[in-house]
C-alpha cells in the first residue's frame, strides 16, 4: 500500500523519538564523568521556605529533616507559611517555633488554594539572599543543601538549582511506577542540564537566589505549575537553572490512581499555561526558545495526535471485529480464524517494536546510572506496566487537562 | 559544559542514520517478500500457460478430461493458497508499491484461470463448481471490509468442506483491469463483494450464501483424479 497520512504521522513520531533518545545518549556519553559532580560551595546563610496546607501527618518530619541538614544551624532560617490549614498543622509548627529559634511560622490571611502565594510570602519575609523552597511532604538528604549551593555561587547567571527527586514510599504499584518515572526524569533532567535546558525546579526542594526571584517577580500565583513557569521566566531574563544530581530529596508521591490522576491534571494544565504564556519566545531567548518551548509544544502535539490516531485505529479495528463477528455468525461460519493473526511484520510494527526496545533500554540505563538496583532488578512487572499502560494513560490525562483548562474547571 | 551545537547536530545525524537504516531494513524486508511472491507468480504463470496448452491439446487430440481437470484443480488450489499469502504480505507493506503491481498480475492470472475453468467445464462437461469471488481491494469501508471477511470465511469453509468439487477464485474487482471489468460488468456487479457461481448465478448478500452451499451440495459430481 502506498504511504497514508497515518503512516506519515507515525514516521514523524518515530523520527522525533529516535532524535530525543540519540540526544540523551550523546549527552550522557559526553558528560558521564560529571553526572554526579557539583561545585564545592561556600557555606552562606540560607532561608528555607516551606508552604503548608493540611499537612499534619508530614510537616513534623519535614521540619525535622530541615533541622537535620548538614549545615550550620546559625546559617539556616526555616520559614513555614501556612495557607490557612484546617487541621493541626499550625499547632505542630508552633511547637517547633517555640523549640527552635531559627524556625518561624507565618499564617496566610486566607487559603490561596495553591503553593505559589504562601511561597511568595515566605520569600519576601526571608532574611537571606539564598532561598530554598521545600514541600511539606518532602525530606531532603542531609547534604543536599551543601551540594546545591555551589551552583549558585559558581555562576552569577544561575538563578535556581534543582535536585534529584525520589519517591519516598515504594510499596504500592502506583508508587513503584512513579519511582521509575522520577528516576528517568532525574536522569534526563541532568542530561538537559548539560545543555542549559533545565526547565523546572520542582517544589520538593529547590534553591534560588532571592535577588533573582524578586527581580523577575516571584512565583506566578495563577499558574498551576509555578515551579515550571518561574524557570521559564528566569531563562527569559537571561538567567539559568541547574541540576545537582547527587543531591536528593525524598517526596511522598500519590498513593492512589485518583490522586495520581489529579496531580497529573495539574501538571498538564500548568505546563500548557506556561507554554501559552511564553509562546512568543519560540526561536528566541537561547535554549528556552530554541529547544525547551519547541520540545514542550511538540510533546503536547505528538501526545494529542498520537492519542487521536490510536483512538481512530482502535475504534476502526473494534468496529471491523464487531461487524465481522456479526456477519460471520449470521452465515454460521468461523468467528475467528488463524488468518486473523497476521504475523508478517510491517515497517510500522518494526519501528514500533524497535522504539519500545530502545525506550526500555533507556529506562534501564537510567536505573543503572542512578544506582536504582531495586527498580532495575526486582520490579520487572512494574517495569512492564510502566512501559506499556502507565505511559499510555498520559495522553488521555492530557486531553482531560486541556478540556479542563479550556472550560476553566480546575483547581489546585 | 557540553558543546551544545555539537550534541544537537550529532543527535540529528544519529537519528537520520538510525531512521534511514530502519527504512532500508523495511524496504529490504518488503522486497524480500515481494521477491517470494514474484517467484510464486512466475511459477503460476508458467502453470497457467501449461494449462492453456493442455486444454488445446485436449481439444485437438482428445486426451483424457480427468487429467486436465485434476491439473486445473491443483493449479487453482495453488493459486488460492498464494492469494492468501499475498493478502497477508499486502497488509504488511507500507513503503514499496511493487506488491500492488504483483496483485494486479495475480488478478489477471486468476481471470485467466476463470476463463480456463469455464472452457474446460464446457469441453469436458466437468462437474466441478466455479466460484468467482469478486472483492474490493482498495479504500474499502469498515462495513465492506467486515462483509468481505465474512464472505471469504464462508467460502473458505466451503472450499475446505468440498475440496476439489470447487474451484474458488478470489479476484479484486477494482484494480482497473479491462478484461476483468468487462467480465464482471456482464454480471451486473457494481458493488463488492459479489460471488458468481458457475457463470450463472450471482450472490451479493450474505443471506444468500446458504443457497450457494445447497447448490454445491446437490450438484452431480464425479471425483477427479488426484495429482501428487
Amino acid at each position: 500500500m502506498a504511504m497514508s497520512i497515518i503512516e506519515l504521522i507515525f514516521f514523524v513520531y518515530t523520527f522525533l523519538s529516535i532524535y530525543m533518545l540519540s540526544l540523551f545518549v550523546i549527552l550522557y556519553l559526553q558528560s558521564r564523568k560529571e553526572m554526579f559532580s557539583y561545585p564545592k560551595g561556600k557555606v552562606e546563610p540560607v532561608s528555607i521556605v516551606m508552604p503548608c496546607y493540611n499537612e499534619q501527618k508530614n510537616i513534623g518530619l519535614a521540619i525535622e529533616s530541615l533541622l537535620n541538614l548538614k549545615y550550620p544551624k546559625d546559617m539556616l532560617e526555616i520559614i513555614i507559611v501556612d495557607d490557612k490549614s484546617t487541621d493541626n498543622s499550625v499547632n505542630i509548627v508552633r511547637n517547633y517555633e517555640k523549640k527552635y529559634k531559627n524556625v518561624r511560622l507565618i499564617v496566610n490571611k486566607r487559603n490561596s488554594g495553591g503553593a505559589a502565594e504562601p511561597t511568595n510570602i515566605g520569600i519576601k519575609a526571608a532574611k537571606y539572599d539564598y532561598v530554598a523552597v521545600a514541600d511539606s511532604d518532602s525530606t531532603p538528604d542531609k547534604d543536599a543543601l551543601l551540594k546545591m549551593i555551589g551552583f549558585l555561587q559558581q555562576d552569577e547567571k544561575v538563578g535556581g538549582v534543582t535536585c534529584s527527586i525520589q519517591v519516598k514510599h515504594r510499596s504500592k504499584l502506583i508508587e513503584k511506577l512513579q519511582a521509575m518515572e522520577y528516576t528517568v526524569i532525574a536522569f534526563t533532567r541532568k542530561l538537559l542540564d548539560t545543555v542549559d535546558s533545565v526547565y523546572v525546579t520542582p517544589g520538593p526542594f529547590a534553591l534560588y537566589k532571592k535577588s533573582v526571584l524578586m527581580e523577575i517577580g516571584l512565583f506566578d500565583v495563577k499558574n498551576m505549575t509555578q515551579d515550571i513557569e518561574i524557570v521559564w521566566r528566569m531563562l527569559k531574563n537571561d538567567y539559568k537553572a541547574r541540576m545537582c544530581l547527587s543531591a536528593k530529596v525524598h517526596s511522598v508521591a500519590p498513593k492512589t490512581w485518583k490522586g495520581w490522576w489529579k496531580q497529573r491534571i495539574r501538571w498538564n494544565i500548568g505546563g500548557t499555561q506556561t507554554l501559552l504564556k511564553h509562546k512568543s519566545l519560540v526561536l528566541r531567548k537561547g535554549m528556552l526558545g530554541l529547544f525547551i518551548i519547541p520540545i514542550f509544544a511538540i510533546s503536547l502535539f505528538i501526545g494529542l495526535i498520537g492519542l487521536g490516531l490510536f483512538t481512530y485505529l482502535f475504534i476502526r479495528r473494534i468496529m471491523t471485529y464487531y461487524l465481522t463477528i456479526k456477519y460471520s455468525a449470521a452465515v454460521e461460519t468461523a468467528i475467528f480464524t488463524f488468518n486473523d493473526f497476521n504475523l508478517s511484520l510491517s515497517i510500522l510494527n518494526f519501528f514500533g517494536i524497535s522504539l519500545f526496545i530502545l525506550g526500555t533500554l533507556f529506562v534501564i540505563m537510567s536505573f543503572t546510572v542512578l544506582k536504582e538496583k531495586e527498580l532495575r532488578n526486582n520490579s520487572k512487572f512494574a517495569l512492564l506496566i510502566f512501559l506499556t499502560i502507565y505511559l499510555a494513560i498520559y495522553p488521555i490525562n492530557l486531553i482531560v487537562s486541556l478540556y479542563k483548562l479550556t472550560t476553566g474547571k480546575y483547581s489546585w | 559544559m557540553v558543546n551544545k551545537k555539537n550534541a544537537f547536530w550529532q543527535a540529528l545525524i544519529a537519528a537520520v542514520l538510525i531512521f534511514d537504516l530502519g527504512l532500508m531494513l523495511g524496504v529490504y524486508m518488503e522486497n524480500s517478500r515481494t521477491g517470494f511472491i514474484e517467484s510464486s507468480l512466475l511459477n503460476s504463470e508458467i502453470n497457467s500457460v501449461d494449462q492453456q496448452l493442455l486444454q488445446q491439446i485436449n481439444s485437438n487430440f482428445d486426451i483424457d478430461c480427468k487429467l486436465a481437470e485434476a491439473k486445473l484443480i491443483k493449479f487453482a488450489d495453488q493459486i488460492y493458497e498464494e492469494a492468501q499469502t499475498l493478502e497477508k504480505y499486502d497488509e504488511s507493506t507500507d513503503l514499496t508499491t511493487t506488491l500492488k503491481t504483483l496483485h494486479k498480475r495475480y488478478d489477471l492470472l486468476r481471470t485467466l484461470l476463470w476463463i480456463q475453468s469455464t472452457e474446460l467445464k464446457k469441453t469436458c462437461n466437468s462437474s466441478y463448481n466455479i466460484i468467482v469471488y469478486i472483492y474490493q481491494y482498495t479504500d474499502a469501508t469498515v462495513e465492506t471490509r467486515s462483509e468481505q471477511s465474512a464472505f471469504s470465511r464462508y467460502l473458505s469453509d466451503l472450499k475446505n468442506e468440498y475440496g476439489s468439487k470447487i474451484i474458488l477464485i478470489p479476484i479484486a474487482g477494482d484494480t482497473g483491469l479491462d478484461s476483468l471489468n468487462l467480465a464482471v460488468e456482464s454480471y451486473n456487479i457494481k458493488n463488492y463483494p459479489g460471488v458468481i457461481l458457475n457463470n450463472k448465478q450471482v450472490i451479493r448478500n450474505l443471506e444468500d450464501l446458504s443457497t450457494l452451499k445447497n447448490i454445491i451440495k446437490n450438484s452431480q459430481f464425479s471425483i477427479p483424479l488426484t495429482l501428487p
